[in-house]
């Protein structure tokens, strides 16, 4: 390797690889330091509003409209039930059946779900409840919590309106989305919620908010 | 030691020698090249981590007892219709097609219950029996005992679109406990394009779910 050439007396100093090496060196650590390469998450995300569609990676949604609903009471005596209803147009993308889910109660946790409702990570203003809510896909009357391959669904989330609260003028939905990814400690491919981690815990990115005028409110 | 000895006084036979060691280099950088191209080549042989963890397949046809050592499963009828009348007579409608499947199983040693099972089109898209029907009206719901058969109906509920070449796979229900390399019979309900576009075209109005 040293072994001299003719010629040149002074053998060559290799300068090249530590000096490029050093600059990498900082520069990654540079590049460490200032929170590395991912992408800062978004604090102002897209801004959706009634009747318009957000491709979720395994669903694509379409946010019709947020209604009070007032259900008669069935028997005499009882009070007139009142719902806050969210209504989608979800279609499933992926390739296998899907579930409607329910919205997560907290952010902590909720990057787990794969559900479609397991997606709409945060609803506000937070609505007091009781049992609800309760979210199912329904079609020609008739429920289901599954969303089929291909197949565009009406999904409804209800949300009770307990005693006389009135329903909120507006709902903000924090809306997140899905990847078709291996799995932290599990190398098979499912689909994963989009998620960023903060002080060792993960919290679901969101890809868009949406704000919904509630419709008939105050209405019978 | 030697190399040097021989670069500082260079013969014709070593001359010689050099060329050809070149030759021999280009010949075995080649053979590395096509190695390094065979080996990556049959990288893509290899099961993907979603078809290792796959429950092991035993394929048969409609009609034909599929056994999987542990149950057996026969399709004996394959309908499709716009409506299905549930067991309590409730009518069950859908904007998609229902594909009716009436099969019969068995069990080799112990009594165990079927799972829901999945309609799986050429292109691998899977749709799961629908819940639309009450699991109380399907084959998952009885017991399959040894030395019985019993039948039952699935519902699926899919676009006309899945319907040709399809096929379906029946496995244990899901349990918490999972079991590596589960039992599963494959069914190829034998829906070429002339019965696919039969069933589709020309889809029951109300199928029952009726004991035989």
């Amino acid at each position: 390797m040293t072994e001299p050439s003719s010629g040149d007396d002074s053998p060559r100093r290799p300068v090249l690889v530590p000096a490029v090496g050093l600059v990498l060196a900082t520069g990654l650590g540079i590049t460490a330091l200032l929170g590395g390469l991912n992408e800062v998450p978004d604090p102002n995300p897209p801004q959706y509003s009634n009747g318009q569609e957000l491709d979720q990676g395994r669903f694509k949604t379409q946010f019709v409209e947020a209604r009070e609903v007032v259900q008669k009471p069935r028997f005499t005596g009882d009070e007139a039930k009142r719902f806050l209803e969210l209504v989608f147009k979800v279609t499933n993308q992926g390739k296998e059946t899907a579930r409607v889910g329910m919205p997560p109660a907290k952010l902590e946790g909720a990057f787990a779900l794969s559900s479609f409702a397991g997606s709409l990570v945060k609803v506000s203003p937070s609505l007091k409840q009781q049992y609800g809510p309760y979210a199912y896909a329904v079609s020609k009357g008739v429920q289901s919590q599954q969303l089929q391959p291909g197949v565009t669904t009406t999904v409804i989330v209800r949300y009770d309106l307990l005693g006389d609260a009135p329903a909120p003028e507006k709902v903000t939905l924090d809306v997140a989305s899905f990847e078709w990814k291996p799995g932290f400690n599990d190398p098979s491919f499912a689909w994963q919620m989009v998620a960023d981690e903060v002080d060792d815990a993960f919290f679901p990115e969101v890809k868009a908010r949406i704000t919904l005028d509630v419709k008939g409110r105050g209405s019978a | 030691m030697t190399a040097t000895q021989e670069r500082s006084a260079p013969t014709r036979r070593s001359r010689r020698a050099a060329r050809g060691r070149a030759g021999s280099r280009t010949l075995s950088a080649i053979a590395g090249l096509a190695l390094v191209a065979a080996a990556v080549a049959v990288q893509t042989l290899g099961l993907t981590p979603n078809d290792r963890g796959a429950p092991i397949s035993t394929t048969g046809s409609l009609g034909e007892d599929v056994d999987t050592g542990r149950f057996t499963v026969r399709v004996d009828k394959v309908a499709a219709a716009r409506t299905v009348e549930t067991l309590s007579a409730e009518p069950v409608a859908t904007e998609q097609l229902f594909v009716v499947v009436t099969a019969s199983a068995t069990s080799a040693k112990e009594p165990l219950k079927l799972g829901q099972p999945r309609l799986i089109t050429p292109d691998g898209v899977s749709y799961e029996a629908t819940d639309k029907i009450p699991a109380t009206n399907t084959l998952a719901n009885p017991w399959v005992q040894p030395g019985f058969w019993v039948s039952g109906f699935f519902v699926f509920e899919v676009p006309a679109s899945a319907v040709q070449g399809s096929k379906v796979a029946f496995g244990l229900p899901k349990s918490a406990l999972v079991e590596p390399f589960e039992p599963e019979v494959e069914v190829d309900l034998g829906l070429d394009e002339a019965k696919a576009a039969q069933l589709t075209s020309a889809p029951q109005d109300v199928y029952p779910l009726k004991k035989s």
